[in-house]
């Protein structure tokens, strides 16, 4: 700032910057950039946090006092005050302030500043929590251990036992042991059960301190045998944790029935048990067998048959919520499958008898058969929902389309995503009186349960309208009116078509398109042309204006309508667009409607290898005279 | 996909200018609401002038951020700039006239 000739705002600076920075460290809670630029005669300070959202909370009305404003409304009033201007500024990852202090007498009219994006500086990785031992063995500790003893006090030899439950094993001994335990001492070491461990003393009972020593020696054995357990345990325990984690993850990851139930005796076997089966209840509580898993493939129908006779078994499980031992063949237990408080069916896992009776095995099968049962809910639910949104899209869309002489409809429709939500496109065919059709393309925006209920209303308005021989374009003014009041700021794009069918065997059509993309009029020779005059889209402004266009459609010619979902479908930054639609049109000259919607969905599908963002709908009229 | 980013900034005849750049779509909509919505409380704008020549696609989401940001202005929201692809989408939609664009 000196080198600038800057020193006399230094101290307004100091003050602004201040205040933004506490701003944002307080009510943002996130890192800080702060950029400065200084040029002759001015400086340029830009503060970002990373916390999207206003920077400004509370407006700073005229005639407010700096008493009437919390602390950060302060902070921009001084900026107001010092500064020769300021702005705000917003990024995808949070937002910012900046201000311009000029030097006396050089005040100008203040360009804001030039920024970079900025990226939000990743936290600092947490360091890895756990037990650190020295990495000495117990077998060398124990050692070293009885090798002092049996020196102090003068033994034979001396050992130490431990019995982890499969029965005792020396871990480590010094000196000679044969023959002279006896005459020696057993001292049993306080150790968590069902572990059991002894120190074995031979001879040395000469020395008037042996057993104090004794004693202390197997309290220090005894603190080494415990750590070597809990280090064990955790070992074991981290293990399960990382493979209870793996389990969850892949099984939040499939939202299919049939592939979920599949997927958990996979995630079983071998790691919990040798075999592993899955029972799923039906709506009246009956368990069928749904998927199965043996480690050696060839004793699967072994397995299948010894399980159809478990079947008592299986029931008790699912009434009393306990685990539940199966006795030979098939040297097992069955747990219960539980979410939401929903019996969903049952885990049975089985193997060597050393293997499942270990109680925490036992917990950890618990463990996965909750995370189990609740991705089995998840995907119950997901297929549920699905379901309904399949069927409300149905109702929302003609069962079928009208046939008649000279004169061909086609439709695609392709959901979004996994079709769990219900689009908002639609299209639909109104038989007229006269061999009239009125032909109904629409696109409400949003998704979801809300845009298929302004759905439904646009396409029941428009039907009830044009029935009671209302005009086009009365029609369009109703429908407008009812979102504006009903629609829940919600707005449509809508196409009218009326066609009618001459006796020359051409099509009129009489096209009104309210905010609705041209529709393609493909001829005969291939030649294409986008058709109609825009209009305002529906449920935004009070007056709308949405022009007539007539237009004839000659034998082989074909109208061709679709919504932003065909022309926005996207492959990284390029968009299929219109003109494309056009050029492969025109490569559907003389084929029937069905076929020519049915390729421009597929080439609309293949332009990309993401699924849909946005639903897609193709609506086709043909002149089949 | 650019990265999608609004500026405030009064030009001082009771107009603020935001400048937007970026995709203006359902998941950048909230930031030019937020800048829109600061730029009104912090001038008190007679008037919101809109340059969204540096936004290469905008969807439905963005027609509505707009009609709404028009109505908390009071109707002076003005669009002094756009991409083919906004002008185009404008067009469609009936709003050019709307926001002091012609065709």
């Amino acid at each position: 700032m000196h080198e600038r000739d800057l020193d006399g705002i230094l101290d307004e600076a100091l003050l602004l910057v201040t205040e933004l920075t506490t701003n944002s460290v307080v009510h943002a809670r996130t890192e800080v950039d702060v950029e400065i630029t200084a040029a002759d005669g001015s400086l340029t300070v830009t503060v970002l946090d990373f916390l999207p959202g206003t920077v400004v909370p509370n407006i700073p009305v005229p005639g407010a006092t700096t008493a009437d404003l919390d602390e950060r409304g302060r902070g921009l009033l001084l900026v107001d005050q010092l500064a020769s201007s300021w702005g705000t500024l917003h990024f995808s990852g949070g937002k910012g302030v900046w201000f311009r202090l000029d030097k006396a007498g050089t005040a100008s009219i203040a360009a804001p500043p030039s920024f970079e994006i900025p990226v939000a500086p990743a936290p600092e990785a947490l360091s890895a929590l756990g037990w650190s031992g020295t990495g000495t063995s117990l077998t060398e500790v124990a050692e070293e251990l009885l090798h002092r003893l049996v020196g102090v006090i003068g033994a034979a030899g001396a050992a130490l036992t431990l019995d982890e439950g499969d029965g005792p094993h020396t871990i480590a001994a010094v000196g000679r042991l044969t023959g002279s335990v006896d005459s020696g001492r057993r001292v049993p070491l306080r150790i968590t059960k069902p572990w059991r461990g002894e120190l074995l003393i031979a001879g040395g009972g000469g020395n008037p301190y042996a057993r104090p020593l004794t004693s202390l020696a197997a309290d220090r054995l005894m603190l080494l045998v415990e750590n070597h357990r809990l280090r064990r345990a955790d070992s074991e325990r981290r293990t399960w944790l990382t493979f209870l984690a793996d389990a969850s993850e892949l099984l939040a990851q499939s939202l299919d029935v049939e592939l979920t139930l599949a997927l958990i005796p996979r995630l079983v076997v071998p790691r919990l048990g040798t075999w592993c089966a899955i029972h799923a209840a039906d709506a009246g509580g009956e368990l069928r067998l749904a998927a199965a898993a043996h480690a050696d493939e060839a004793m699967l129908t072994e397995l299948l048959d010894a399980l159809g006779q478990a079947a008592p078994q299986l029931k008790e499980a699912m009434s009393t919520d306990a685990v539940v031992p199966l006795g030979p063949p098939l040297e097992g237990y069955v747990v219960a499958l539980i979410a939401r408080g929903q019996h969903l069916g049952t885990l049975t896992v089985g193997g060597g008898r050393d293997t499942w009776q270990r109680s925490e095995e036992v917990a950890v099968v618990e463990d996965v058969a909750r995370r189990a049962a609740l991705a089995i809910d998840n995907a119950n639910i997901h297929a549920e929902r699905r379901s309904i949104a399949h069927a409300l899209q149905r109702s929302l869309l003609p069962p079928q389309l009208p046939k008649a002489d000279g004169v061909e409809f086609g439709a695609e429709y392709v959901p979004t995503g996994e079709g769990v939500d219900v689009g908002g496109d639609f299209y639909d065919v109104v038989p007229l009186s006269g061999r009239r059709w009125l032909v109904v393309v629409g696109d409400v925006s949003g998704k979801g349960v809300q845009a298929a209920t302004v759905t439904g209303l646009v396409r029941d308005v428009t039907r009830v309208l044009v029935r009671d021989g209302r005009p086009l374009p009365e029609t369009l003014k109703r429908i407008n009116e009812t979102l504006l009041e009903r629609g829940a700021g919600r707005f449509c794009t809508l196409c009218l078509a009326e066609v009618m069918r001459r006796p020359d065997g051409t099509l009129d059509v009489a096209l009104h398109l309210a905010g609705h993309d041209q529709p393609v009029l493909l001829r005969a020779d291939g030649r294409t042309e986008l058709a109609g005059q825009c209009g305002t889209a529906l449920g935004l402004l009070d007056t709308i204006n949405t022009p007539r266009t007539q237009i004839t459609l000659h034998p082989g010619d074909t109208l061709i309508f679709y919504t932003d979902g065909v022309t926005e479908r996207r492959r990284g930054p390029e968009l299929f667009g219109v003109d494309r639609l056009r050029e492969e049109a025109s490569l559907l000259a003389g084929f029937p409607a069905d076929v020519v919607v049915a390729r421009l969905r597929a080439t609309t599908l293949n332009f990309s290898p993401e699924s849909p963002r946005d639903d897609i709908a193709i609506f086709a009229v043909r002149n089949d005279a | 996909m650019t990265a999608f980013a609004a500026m405030a900034s009064p030009t001082g005849d009771g107009t603020v200018t935001v400048t937007a750049t970026g995709e203006l779509d359902m998941t950048s909509a909230p930031t030019l609401i937020e800048a829109l919505r600061d730029a009104i409380h912090a001038y008190a704008p007679s008037r919101v002038d809109l340059d969204l020549s540096g936004v290469p696609f905008m969807d439905s989401t963005g027609i509505q951020v707009l009609v709404a940001a028009q109505a908390d202005v009071g109707g002076d929201l003005r669009i002094t700039g756009t991409s083919p692809a906004v002008h185009r989408l404008l067009q469609l939609t009936g709003l050019l006239e709307t926001f002091g664009l012609t065709v």
